[in-house]
């Protein structure tokens, strides 16, 4: 087939293709810009929506992985949303990896899962952490560049009653959660650029440094604002950057 | 560290973690796994599977379409010095964008065109010579076709093979949705494929999908129709070393990994 002039490369092409396929907005305006005759634009159509279905049934399916422990007393997964109707309408409007996307469709399951029999007083939170870290597995946007400090697309702190973290050990050991597992902890959610995800918990000097990191504060400000010396708070906002926590201006 | 015998082809499965303890208890059954993940740090059964099964490195190294990172050279050069994998795989795929804003973080072919083949050449080169091992790749379906190329899959295939000299990963579910979704058989699809440099199969099933509308790659079983083109192309790839039952989920099963390569392996005449 001869190639139509264009000066456009054939990378920067694919990258057109990809933008379509993963967003459905797009697909809906026109597809004149892209080589699709009408017939592959209804193909390619119904690939963007099997890539986005089997996108998210993944991400649901490693993200709310311990509630999924109670399926069979729950008679509920959190992955069933994306069979569900309302993700047909999502399906017609989403944009694939998207931070919004992620946040919806996290909404859908809690709801899903939160509307049965609870297996124990810590189900709520246990479905906020799992929200939390769906939030991180389900956002692959690049993050733009900064010229001062800001908070990671995705990156997320949660405050919980209950000891998440040991939680989730013994759910994995199968032992029984009692209430010497109420405690207060803030767990700090994020991702790399590189898809490692963290959960850390924090505290102190960490959490005074994570909440004034605003986007509209520099590091003289934030160290300002917190009382703490410029140095600790360079230190806190590389170790934060490590994680995807934070996204640091360019050096 | 145990390795793929030469002269015999080593039937085999992907590492499913979740089915470590079932991998070691099947004997001879599996000859080798090929590992799409790295181990996780808390797998307690990954030292007794390597050195148990011989590994095929299997993972997401990078997109070839664009040059790799320090830090993913970097890494595929780690998992390699951590397999000793004969081979290591990689795919025929361009799924990010350049500045990777959008991901289909799933199989999607390049545009077959001079320009994708002089990418795909130049940065296959360096992660051969970066693993220092032999690099195979894997074929990929499309589902639709833009009015863009200026050859067949089987051209651009055949040429970045003689160009390279890396060989084939032969995925024949994924053969198999090409030519059902061109109209054609499999057989006949394949005919211009250089399965002269194929070094490994891949078998599994395939199922219906809602949105397609049509079959699309499934972890389950392969069928007679995959099986019995395996053994079509096997006639045709004398330098084949390996199939591998290609499946990798939570929620596969024992009773379907065992079952695939029981078949598979009788399909080979092995049993």
């Amino acid at each position: 087939m001869p190639k139509p002039e264009s000066s456009k490369s054939d990378r920067d092409l694919q990258d057109e293709v990809i933008r379509y396929l993963a967003d459905a907005r797009a697909r809906k305006k026109s597809s004149a810009e892209l080589p699709l005759s009408p017939e592959q634009a209804q193909k390619a159509e119904k690939f963007g929506r099997f890539l986005a279905r089997r996108y998210y049934r993944d991400r649901l399916a490693r993200s709310f992985r311990y509630s999924r422990m109670f399926s069979s007393a729950i008679g509920r997964t959190a992955e069933q949303v994306v069979d569900g109707e309302f993700f047909q309408d999502f399906l017609n409007e989403c944009v694939m990896g998207s931070l919004e996307a992620a946040q919806r469709v996290g909404q859908m399951a809690v709801m899903h899962m939160s509307n049965v029999l609870e297996p124990g007083v810590w189900w709520e939170e246990l479905l906020a952490y799992e929200q939390a870290f769906f939030l991180q597995a389900a956002t692959a946007e690049a993050e733009p560049r900064t010229d001062i400090p800001r908070r990671g697309r995705s990156a997320v702190s949660c405050a919980f009653r209950w000891n998440l973290p040991e939680i989730l050990t013994r759910l994995k050991s199968a032992q029984n959660i009692g209430n010497d597992l109420k405690k207060d902890v803030l767990l700090l959610f994020s991702r790399t650029a590189g898809g490692n995800i963290y959960v850390v918990e924090m505290e102190g000097s960490s959490e005074l440094i994570w909440r004034h990191t605003d986007g509209a504060r520099n590091v003289d400000q934030i160290a300002s604002a917190v009382s703490l010396p410029v140095k600790t708070v360079q230190d806190t906002l590389q170790a934060l950057s490590q994680i995807g926590a934070v996204v640091l201006p360019p050096r | 560290m145990p390795s793929i015998l030469e002269g015999r082809i080593s039937i085999g499965a992907f590492y499913n973690p979740h089915l470590a303890g079932e991998l070691l208890r099947a004997g001879e059954l599996i000859g080798h796994l090929a590992m799409a993940d790295p181990p996780a740090v808390d797998d307690a059964a990954f030292p007794y599977i390597r050195d148990r099964f011989p590994l095929l490195l299997h993972d997401y190294l990078g997109q070839l379409s664009d040059p790799l990172s320090p830090h993913a050279l970097d890494r595929a050069r780690q998992l390699q010095d951590l397999y000793r994998s004969p081979w290591v795989a990689e795919h025929f795929q361009c799924l990010h964008t350049q500045d990777h804003e959008r991901t289909l973080d799933y199989v999607f072919p390049p545009l077959y065109t001079e320009e994708f083949l002089q990418r795909f050449e130049a940065n296959a080169r360096v992660l051969r010579d970066t693993v220092g091992a032999p690099l195979v790749m894997e074929n990929i379906p499309g589902f639709f076709s833009l009015e863009h190329a200026q050859m067949s899959e089987a051209e651009f295939l055949r040429r970045f093979f003689d160009d390279t000299g890396c060989g084939f990963l032969l995925d024949l579910p994924h053969v198999w949705l090409a030519a059902h979704y061109s109209g054609i058989g499999a057989q006949e699809y394949l005919k211009a494929f250089p399965l002269e440099k194929v070094v490994e199969l891949h078998v599994a099933g395939v199922e219906l999908d809602r949105d397609l509308e049509g079959p699309w790659i499934a972890p389950t079983a392969p069928p007679g129709d995959i099986l019995d083109l395996a053994l079509w192309v096997a006639e045709r790839a004398p330098k084949l070393r390996a199939v591998t039952f290609d499946a990798f989920s939570p929620s596969l099963t024992e009773e379907t990994v065992l079952r695939s390569v029981v078949a598979t392996r009788r399909a080979f005449g092995l049993n």
